[in-house]
């Protein structure tokens, strides 16, 4: 199994989808965009440690959503999701792929071949639904307010989780 | 993570005032497949007398409801909450429990003094295998076969579907029977009617439908009125200002121009005149809603969809016709009198905290130290439902004042000639109504309902003689 990564091509690939689908403004339109990639997309009610999966089924690609969990975090699994679909494809397509809450700065250098896929799916999702200069922007239209503030409100408007975009605020800076 | 399909048989059809007498629920996982069960029944309360008819339905004879044998309707839920907070999170399923098995889950609840609302809170969703059929019946035509009438209108009843959709030997109008046909149906609609079942789910939860609503510039609302179905085309406009849970949203065709030039009174009456043209979306019972792209053509006026959007778009931006439009709602709602009857008032507050941890309190002591527990509640509710429970099991705990108020409150919900709007059943009513159906009934059925009248007659006198 492969266990090096491109992360430049996972964030390549997602800004690819974006402007293949005219996506100019956040929120990202996440749903529609699986949608309009082929993909099913179904809600079912899983354990709350699982946030969804991805497989090919009869040549159709299949992304489950767990139910249950706030529809934010749906966004960000049905992105990660896309991203094995578009990066990870002939591997979803052996097998179901199965994704436990997802952790953001999963980034080790000795990261198994799963990992290396898991690195690569969540940084398509990072930039699929907080394109690197919407964030920036955003960011500098809430210049007036504290940081306390400043990230809710950046996070409702891309319809993420506060979580989300600290994690992609810490990946940002570090690459600066 | 699962499912928690749920049906109750009942004493009647008043979700505020009859009894749970049985509660089936089975836990399933993701897939349907059971992974626990629950069937319990109680005794009936000494408040409550069952609605002839209910007992014709269900069969259940009066013997079998007044057991000593069988547990408390206190002690029933106890057993029936412990269950469904081990299975919680899941998502709460029944047929047609929307509208029925929800309200007298909760109404058992409260008058046990629990926390109402187990379905929707604790991580839990709630859905209506119901709606999920007729959503199938105009969205995804074909996938379930459902039985009409003569008049070629849609029926839904249980056991009417169940039957026509391949579910054998369905034992209807008992709990865990029902519960066995829902899943039966819910396994034919996630098969043949994949969309609707994803919607389904995926509506379940609150914070999906409100997160659906905001997104959309419009989208398709379904309701069924007797098993019609209505379509709208709606854009949401925001919430309504006395319900957190329901959003407001405008049926698109309406023109938009000719509402916005309307005078603040032409307003108010556009908002009262029925059909209603503002529709309010409750967004915590799992509503029928559907995205445009999903949506067949024959139910948007003729409009494509960028038509809509565009229209929709167009009202989205106009703030000034919004808050217009919601102050016209907000003069139109009458100032609601508190019921005085507590049964009817489960909605006027929430529980506050201080009484939440005295009624976790109330279930861990004996019934003499409940006594103290109930009278330092806050609520005048819960105290009221505390003294009755008391009563119920050792109504000797209860100083004679409280005592002497509960007998007479009882006496007289049993004793009333009438009853207002049909709230609840009394004796002289379910005399009447026996009398009635006796005259109509014969074989088993006749034999049943005539030992309930035996026992309306006991009671009757047990009831005038004490009082």
């Amino acid at each position: 199994m492969n266990t090096s990564y491109d992360k430049p091509r996972a964030i390549a690939e997602a800004t690819r989808i974006l402007g293949e689908f005219a996506i100019t403004a956040a929120p990202v339109p996440v749903e529609k965009i699986a949608k309009g990639l082929g993909a099913i997309v179904q809600y079912a009610p899983l354990d709350d440690e699982l946030s969804g999966m991805a497989y090919v089924k009869d040549g159709k690609p299949i992304i489950g959503v767990n139910a249950l969990h706030h529809p934010n975090r749906q966004r960000f699994t049905i992105a990660h999701e896309i991203a094995h679909l578009v990066l990870h494809r002939d591997y979803i397509t052996e097998q179901v792929h199965v994704d436990k809450a997802f952790t953001m700065n999963r980034d080790s250098v000795s990261a198994t071949g799963t990992d290396a896929m898991e690195i690569e799916a969540n940084a398509f999702a990072a930039q699929l639904l907080m394109p690197q200069e919407w964030v920036k922007e955003a960011l500098a239209a809430e210049s007036e307010l504290d940081d306390e503030s400043a990230i809710p409100a950046v996070a409702k408007r891309f319809k993420v989780s506060t979580a989300a975009i600290q994690n992609r605020l810490i990946g940002l800076a570090s690459k600066e | 993570m699962s499912f928690v399909f749920y049906d109750t048989e009942t004493t009647g059809l008043a979700t505020d005032f009859d009894q749970i007498l049985q509660f089936a629920a089975i836990r399933t996982n993701a897939d349907l497949n059971e992974t626990g069960r629950i069937e319990i029944r109680a005794r009936l309360q000494p408040h409550v007398i069952p609605h002839p008819e209910a007992l014709r339905v269900n069969g259940m004879t009066i013997g079998e409801i007044i057991s000593p044998d069988l547990p408390s309707h206190y002690e029933m839920m106890r057993q029936v909450r412990a269950t469904l907070l081990e299975w919680s999170p899941a998502i709460f399923v029944g047929y047609n429990s929307l509208n029925f098995d929800e309200h007298l889950l909760r109404q058992a609840l409260f008058q046990t003094l629990h926390p109402p609302y187990l379905s929707n809170t604790n991580g839990n969703c709630r859905a209506d295998v119901m709606h999920l059929l007729q959503a199938a019946s105009v969205f995804e035509p074909g996938s379930i076969n459902v039985p009409r009438d003569a008049r070629g209108n849609a029926i839904f009843r249980l056991e009417d579907v169940a039957g026509r959709n391949g579910f054998p030997g369905h034992l209807a109008h008992n709990a865990l029977g029902d519960v066995l046909a829902t899943i039966h149906l819910a396994k034919c609609a996630r098969e043949s009617a994949p969309d609707c079942w994803n919607r389904f789910v995926r509506f379940s939860k609150k914070a999906s439908v409100s997160a659906f609503l905001e997104d959309e510039d419009a989208f398709v609302l379904t309701e069924f009125y007797y098993n019609r179905p209505y379509h709208y085309i709606v854009a949401t406009f925001g919430k309504d200002p006395s319900q957190d849970n329901v959003s407001i949203g405008l049926d698109l065709r309406v023109n938009i121009d000719w509402l916005a030039s309307l005078s603040d009174p032409q307003l108010l009456e556009f908002v009262s005149q029925s059909p209603k043209r503002v529709r309010r979306i409750r967004t915590n019972a799992a509503p029928m809603v559907a995205s445009l792209e999903d949506a067949p053509d024959e139910v948007k006026g003729g409009q494509s969809d960028s038509e809509i959007i565009h229209i929709a778009r167009r009202f989205k931006a106009d703030k000034g016709l919004h808050a217009r439009l919601v102050k016209a709602l907000t003069e139109t709602r009458a100032e609601r009198q508190a019921s005085p009857f507590m049964e009817e008032r489960l909605y006027d507050t929430f529980i506050s905290r201080d009484d939440e941890r005295l009624m976790e309190q109330f279930h861990i002591v004996n019934w003499p130290a409940r006594v103290q527990i109930v009278e330092s509640l806050g609520d005048e509710r819960l105290r009221h439902f505390g003294r009755r429970l008391i009563h119920a099991h050792s109504p000797l705990l209860l100083n004679p004042a409280h005592r002497a108020e509960v007998e007479h409150l009882i006496r007289s919900r049993l004793l009333a000639q009438t009853v207002l709007d049909g709230k609840w059943t009394s004796i002289p009513v379910a005399v009447r109504r026996t009398d009635d159906l006796l005259r109509a009934t014969s074989g088993p059925a006749y034999e049943r309902l005539s030992d309930y009248r035996s026992y309306l007659t006991r009671a009757l006198a047990i009831s005038t003689a004490t009082s």
